[in-house]
């Protein structure tokens, strides 16, 4: 029987389709057309339907026991949930702390022409925001800013804050959170971590490297450093990355940050942000 | 398992945010199942599963009410692929013994072996060797229950490369198992 079926190489897909219901009534009925001429097509179509449902009779698989206990390695699972106030009290005292080191440092060092993204404050930052996201979606400032709405992965725009001369906008889906961080300069390239790989996004070089479970992308645009940071989750971050470039706001934007005043930018190092 | 995918609809209330609790009770065999015909063996099953947990506890902050099988499923094929990526690039397996007497499989040969498996081993066995990308698919339509269109959706792919995948890996299953199936 094998010898008079096609190769795994054949491309009938819509053999699958119509045994799935997800073929078109014309494109159903012109199959049934062809099948009704050709014994190959038939066999092949038999042979689909066999393993479709040897596969869906495979059945639920009993669950060992302890499989589905809360996991154990997320600390702050295990710790007691703060509550909704309790949390609003710490990001505020946090978003106080942050506009005072940007206050105090107004009018220091000038905006390099180079930008070293500030990783670690960025990575910090995004778990906070995360974190505050489900308690307070409120809670971080919002400012004008020529981010979209929605970008790629159905990615909801949830607040957009500014650090300094940073910014940094943060996007959420059902299951997945994006913070992307923005600051002008060219990207000083030797100062990224080693261990990273370069890949290709919207054809421009990117630098890429996981931190635990954060996926990290920094790249540069317009004379703008982009920080993309995401969970796991936000399954292929690089795509995500890629698809999600050309919804970013416009250069003009690097314009309106280079304005900002160069001070700010100094703080925002201070904080980690810059 | 598709019947156990509507039984699942049907005892849901979706138009609130579950607990974790409540995902783990109610979902918990689904996503063990789905955890299990991805990665073929329980040990990688329950790692995936618990990362699965620790995405969905942060995840239900953001979720909106709604298709929670597509949501979970999503998750699961996510941190499976990601996993997969992830020993691409950093291969953890250890390097070959020395002495090959002590490396040299004792399982029973090919032959012994396809006599004595059952038939379910025999289809996890073809599921678990596709290429991953396939293999996604064909879990989560065959196993899941998903259309088309959420797989394209949870996968971020086109419609019609769902439809080659799934046909190819159906393909691929097929040729592996012929002599299985029609013994």
């Amino acid at each position: 029987m094998t010898e008079r079926l096609r190769p795994a190489s054949s491309a009938h897909p819509e053999l699958s389709a119509m045994l799935d219901g997800e073929l078109s009534l014309s494109a159903e009925q012109d199959l049934r057309e062809r099948l009704a001429a050709d014994v190959a097509l038939r066999l092949e179509l038999r042979s689909l339907t066999e393993i479709r449902d040897a596969v869906r009779a495979l059945g639920p698989v009993d669950v060992p026991v302890g499989a589905l206990d809360r996991p154990s390695n997320v600390v702050h699972l295990r710790l007691p949930r703060r509550s909704r106030r309790g949390r609003r009290s710490v990001g505020a005292v946090a978003a106080a702390v942050a506009a005072v080191w940007v206050f105090v440092l107004i009018s220091v060092a000038p905006a390099p022409a180079q930008a070293v993204p500030a990783v670690a404050g960025s990575i910090e930052a995004h778990r906070a925001s995360v974190e505050s996201l489900g308690a307070s979606p409120s809670l971080t400032p919002v400012v004008e800013s020529s981010f979209p709405e929605q970008i790629g992965a159905g990615l909801m725009l949830q607040f957009v804050s500014r650090h300094g001369s940073s910014v940094h906008a943060m996007y959420a889906n059902a299951d997945e959170q994006v913070s992307i961080f923005q600051q002008p300069g060219r990207l000083a390239w030797d100062k990224l971590p080693a261990g990273g790989e370069m890949l290709l996004v919207d054809d421009l070089k990117a630098w890429t490297w996981d931190d635990q479970d954060l996926r990290v992308v920094v790249f540069e645009r317009d004379d703008t450093v982009f920080t993309f940071v995401s969970g796991y989750a936000g399954e292929r971050p690089s795509e995500t990355t890629a698809s999600n470039t050309s919804a970013l706001p416009e250069s003009q934007s690097a314009g309106l940050l280079d304005r900002l005043s160069s001070a700010s930018h100094r703080a925002a190092l201070l904080l980690g942000l810059g | 398992m598709a019947d156990l995918s509507r039984r699942r609809r049907s005892n849901a209330d979706q138009t609130r945010v579950p607990t974790w609790e409540e995902v783990a009770l109610e979902q918990g065999q689904f996503l063990y199942s789905v955890a299990y015909r991805l990665t073929g063996n329980h040990n990688e099953a329950q790692d995936l599963v618990q990362e699965v947990l620790i995405r969905v506890e942060r995840g239900l902050k953001t979720y909106r009410p709604g298709n929670i099988e597509g949501w979970l499923g999503r998750i699961t094929t996510n941190v499976f692929l990601d996993g997969v990526r992830q020993k691409k690039r950093r291969p953890t397996d250890p390097l070959p013994d020395d002495n090959p007497e002590r490396v040299l499989p004792t399982s029973p040969s090919a032959d012994e072996d396809l006599a004595s498996t059952s038939l379910p081993d025999h289809i996890q066995d073809a599921l678990s060797k596709l290429p991953e990308d396939f293999r996604v698919v064909v879990v989560l339509s065959d196993v899941a229950g998903a259309s088309y269109a959420d797989i394209a959706e949870q996968l971020h792919i086109p419609l019609g490369t769902v439809r080659s995948r799934l046909h190819r890996g159906r393909l691929l299953m097929r040729d592996a198992l012929s002599e299985v199936l029609h013994d």
